[in-house]
């Protein structure tokens, strides 16, 4: 009531600049602010790979920050990193570095046989906002020879013992079954052979 | 027939004597046999039924076994029973083969108690068992380099050997004693089955010659390949005290060193209560004492390999292992096996004033008891020691492996005690083939030795 | 004197002591009888023995009844785990993870944390789980082949074949192996029972347990119950074949993160060939 009767125009000067005022201070601080002070800034990055013209040479990754207006910002930490997918999708730090005075990183990367996604992502600070881009590598001309895995290889050597050893028991026990048996079944024959016909035994005994 | 030299009356009463006296456990059945037999028999009921506990609460919850002593009182049984079984590989092979025509009155006892020994020692790999319903996979779908598949395998065909060793020479005794005065029905009709018409002719007699030098010659590697394996359950590993190549050469020896002591007690035995010392003599009982005292110190040779070499380079663990059996945890009970198990059975037997029967057989009980301890001492200690770190693990029998492993020790005796109510506890034919082997050999050789050798009377006759 | 039956007619037959001339046609067509029987039987039975024999050396390096395009689809990783002892506090969250996820009795470990007392003084801790060796002592003992190598190097437990003979539990060094003295606790509402060797709840009492490498979520892409419960990040699952590894949050090239950290093995010398590393520490990196 009292804003908009006659006579009121500095009282809605002065509620209009306490409310400005109490409004820059609760509202969330970096809603469309570019002035430095108490806000953080936005950053850009933009991020690029620069292949060698020698085929298989390492090629170059090169991250720029920047602010709005595209000037760069120097002396920020930037992690590049290769995409990999291991038990879902997975991220492979390759190496740490402080943007120059061109708000540039670098790294050079060595293209493999297959393509991959590189990218580069900076943190944030308390004066920035976390930036990050990615960016493909194609896979090279040549082919690089991958790493060998590290499986090991069981390999024979002397397992040939374990192995042998068993095979050396299983003949012993075999051969002794069928001496046992043979023995025994001869044995039995030869004497029922040579034994006293049967029926002079039953007279005798009764 | 081809029997004993020329015939007298004397020799004829001999044997009939002979004939009546091999019949006696399995014609006499007093009250001390039935008392006996009765009190042993409630002993294995026991058992039995502590058996049906431990399956019934299954995963052998009711044992004192745990993570750390996974194996100790039913393992170490296996092993000690079957070891004692190696008494009748001795003396019914290696003795027949080295001609020692002094093992005629025990062949039939060593015989008999391996088999018992050996029938109970074989329930115990089923016994130790988590899942024993499901052992017919060990047919099914076995694994050729498992120690224990070569157990079973071992166990198996020793057992067969065993039996074949045993039944053999019955076919003959069968057919001597068949006419015997007071055998019932069914006695005679077994012997009349087992004689298999045995007339004692000249091709008989050479088949069944060639069978017993057959089995005694396969039995004697068999023993050997049985307690290896049985060995290897424990030296196939990596554990500190387990993974010793002697593990092999001890158990064998350690096997027929309680094998023997085993049939001592048993001849002891039958002697004392059926009145056999005609046959199971001094003589005879001295001589297996002497065995028993070679073996023993055989044990203690291997015992001693095994300390000295773990203890001179003092590894980490065998040290441990070391400290703990001979001063420290273990310390009672290994002392308590060394004097018992291995000094005095030695003492006793070297000593003439303790070289009685009675010492004797006092000498074969504490080998028996003291060994049965041993194979305690090579189980338990060994896994109470932590692999990677940590407290060290420590077991207590439960009262249910207690009565399991009474009762199979009152059923080994059960055994004896009931087939020699059918066999004939003297080997006749064998003990008259020895007999007149070495009434030629005595003609042969010329006139009687002299008095004084006579009475040294401590000469073995091998 | 007394003969065998006591009947005269066998002192007569000791004259001529061979079979009598004429010979029952029974007699020769029962003894032929026996004798084929003894000679097949003896035959069959080194025919069965064999084959039984050959068949040895592929049962030995069997691994599980899986068809060849299976198995080597799953050969296609190579599991394998680093745990960093820079950074393992000793607080026991792998052991009651692992513990929950498989519905374990309550004192049943699969995962041991031991305190270890370094040759410096330093005090560390060491997380013990299956080793998941390439020459498993485990398996080479099993008499039943109740343990065994899955393609993807995974050594699991059948507890539907184990016949509790505690042969692995003798054989492992790394004293992994725990054994089902007790019934299980029954599972929590809503869980299913599972027989399968790469997932087994509840444990059957009389078999053996130990860590399964949580084969079963690795196989459907995740992680195991230790990595995802280590709360200091230090457990990592691996690939050899893919040659990384990772805890969930940062991802090595495993290779490159062995060699650059002095990584080690338990136990190297004895030949069991185990796919655990260890990154020697004594929980420096502890923020």
């Amino acid at each position: 009531m009292w804003l908009m009767s006659r006579g009121s125009g500095w009282r809605r000067a002065v509620a209009l600049a306490g409310a400005s005022l109490l409004a820059s201070l609760l509202l969330p601080a970096n809603v469309g602010a570019t002035h430095r002070g108490d806000v953080v800034d936005e950053v850009t990055m933009q991020i690029s790979y620069q292949s060698s013209s020698l085929p298989g040479a390492p090629g170059q990754l090169v991250a720029r920050l920047q602010v709005d207006d595209g000037s760069p910002i120097a002396g920020l930490i930037v992690e590049f990193w290769r995409e990999v997918e291991f038990l879902g999708p997975r991220r492979i730090v390759l190496s740490r570095s402080t943007t120059g005075t061109d708000g540039t990183a670098r790294l050079q990367i060595i293209p493999s046989e297959s393509a991959m996604r590189v990218g580069a992502s900076f943190a944030g600070t308390a004066d920035y906002l976390a930036a990050e881009q990615s960016t493909d590598v194609g896979a090279s001309v040549i082919p690089v020879p991958a790493s060998p895995a590290a499986v090991a290889d069981a390999g024979a050597s002397l397992a040939v013992v374990s192995t042998a050893m068993p095979l050396l028991l299983a003949f012993a026990a075999f051969v002794i079954w069928l001496l046992l048996i043979g023995v025994v079944v001869t044995t039995v024959l030869a004497i029922r052979r040579g034994r006293a016909p049967a029926t002079a035994t039953r007279k005798v005994r009764s | 027939m081809t029997d004993i030299g020329a015939p007298s009356v004397a020799a004829a009463a001999a044997t009939a004597e002979l004939h009546e006296a091999a019949l006696r456990p399995a014609l006499k059945a007093g009250r001390r046999f039935w008392a006996l037999f009765i009190g042993l028999g409630l002993v294995a009921i026991v058992g039995a039924v502590a058996y049906g506990i431990q399956l019934a609460a299954g995963g052998l919850s009711v044992t004192g076994y745990n993570d750390q002593v996974f194996w100790a009182s039913y393992e170490a049984t296996l092993v000690a029973f079957i070891g004692f079984s190696y008494g009748g590989a001795l003396v019914s092979a290696v003795l027949r083969l080295t001609n020692a025509s002094w093992r005629g009155p025990i062949t039939r006892i060593a015989e008999v108690s391996a088999l018992a020994t050996l029938l109970v020692g074989a329930l115990f790999p089923i016994i130790h068992l988590g899942h024993p319903e499901r052992i017919w996979l060990l047919f099914a779908r076995p694994n050729f380099q498992s120690p224990i598949f070569w157990d079973m395998v071992a166990i198996l065909t020793y057992m067969l050997a065993t039996l074949i060793l045993l039944v053999l020479p019955l076919i003959p005794d069968s057919a001597m004693l068949r006419d015997q005065p007071g055998l019932g029905r069914l006695r005679r009709r077994l012997y009349a089955v087992l004689s298999l018409g045995w007339a004692g002719t000249q091709s008989q007699r050479r088949a069944l010659e060639r069978a017993m030098t057959v089995v005694a010659i396969l039995i004697v590697p068999m023993a050997v390949i049985v307690h290896t394996v049985l060995s290897y359950t424990f030296s196939l590993t990596s554990r500190p005290g387990w993974h010793s190549t002697i593990f092999g050469p001890y158990f064998v020896i350690g096997a027929v060193y309680s094998g023997v002591a085993v049939v001592i007690l048993a001849a002891l035995a039958y002697r004392r209560a059926y009145a056999l010392q005609r046959w199971i003599d001094d003589r005879t009982i001295r001589n297996l004492g002497y065995v028993m005292v070679v073996l023993g110190f055989a044990y203690g040779y291997a015992t001693f390999s095994e300390i000295t070499t773990e203890g001179f380079v003092g590894k980490q663990a065998e040290v441990e292992l070391l400290y703990g059996l001979m001063l420290e945890r273990y310390a009672p009970l290994f002392w308590a096996f060394i004097g018992l198990g291995l000094l005095a059975p030695v003492a006793l037997i070297a000593f003439r004033r303790t070289r009685t029967p009675a010492g004797i057989g006092l000498a074969a009980g504490l080998v028996i008891a003291a060994m049965y301890l041993k194979r305690l001492l090579i189980v338990v200690p060994p896994l109470s020691r932590p692999v990677i770190a940590g407290d060290a693990g420590s077991y207590t029998p439960s009262v249910v492996e207690i009565a399991i492993v009474s009762g199979a020790a009152a059923g080994v005796v059960l055994i004896m005690l009931f087939l020699f109510r059918f066999v004939p506890v003297l080997a006749v034919d064998e003990m008259e083939q020895i007999e007149r082997v070495h009434a030629d050999s005595r003609m042969a050789a010329g006139p009687r030795p002299t008095k004084a050798a006579v009475a040294l009377g401590d000469v073995a006759d091998v | 004197m007394a003969g065998p039956g006591g009947e005269k007619p066998a002192a007569r037959t000791d004259a001529s002591d061979e079979q009598p001339a004429a010979v029952d046609r029974h007699e020769l067509s029962r003894r032929a009888f026996v004798k084929a029987a003894a000679l097949i039987g003896t035959g069959g039975f080194l025919a069965a023995g064999g084959l039984v024999g050959v068949s040895s050396l592929a049962r030995v390096s069997a691994a599980a009844d899986l068809d060849a395009a299976t198995a080597t689809d799953l050969a296609k990783r190579q599991w394998a785990f680093v745990i960093d002892l820079r950074r393992c506090d000793g607080c026991g969250d792998c052991t009651t993870g692992c513990q929950r996820m498989h519905h374990l009795p309550p004192d049943q470990q699969w995962i041991k944390v031991y305190t270890i007392q370094g040759a410096g003084g330093q005090e560390s801790f060491l997380p013990v789980l299956c080793q998941m060796c390439e020459k498993a002592p485990c398996v080479q003992v099993c008499p039943v082949v109740a343990t065994y190598h899955e393609p993807d190097g995974v050594v699991a437990m059948d507890q539907e074949l184990c016949i509790g003979c505690r042969m692995c539990m003798a054989a492992c060094p790394y004293g992994v192996r725990v054994f089902n003295w007790q019934p299980s606790p029954p599972l929590p509402a809503g869980v299913e029972s599972s027989t399968s060797p790469l997932f087994t709840a509840p444990q059957r009492q009389g078999t053996v347990g130990k860590c399964d490498s949580c084969a079963h979520r690795l196989r459907d892409g995740d992680f195991p119950a230790c990595v995802t419960s280590c709360n200091m990040e230090a457990i990592y699952v691996g690939d050899l074949v893919a040659d990384l590894a990772t805890n969930g949050h940062d991802t090595v090239v495993l290779s490159e993160f062995l060699r650059a950290n002095d990584a080690f093995r338990l136990k190297e010398e004895l030949g069991t060939q185990p796919r655990v590393y260890y990154i020697a520490g004594h929980a420096q990196d502890l923020d």
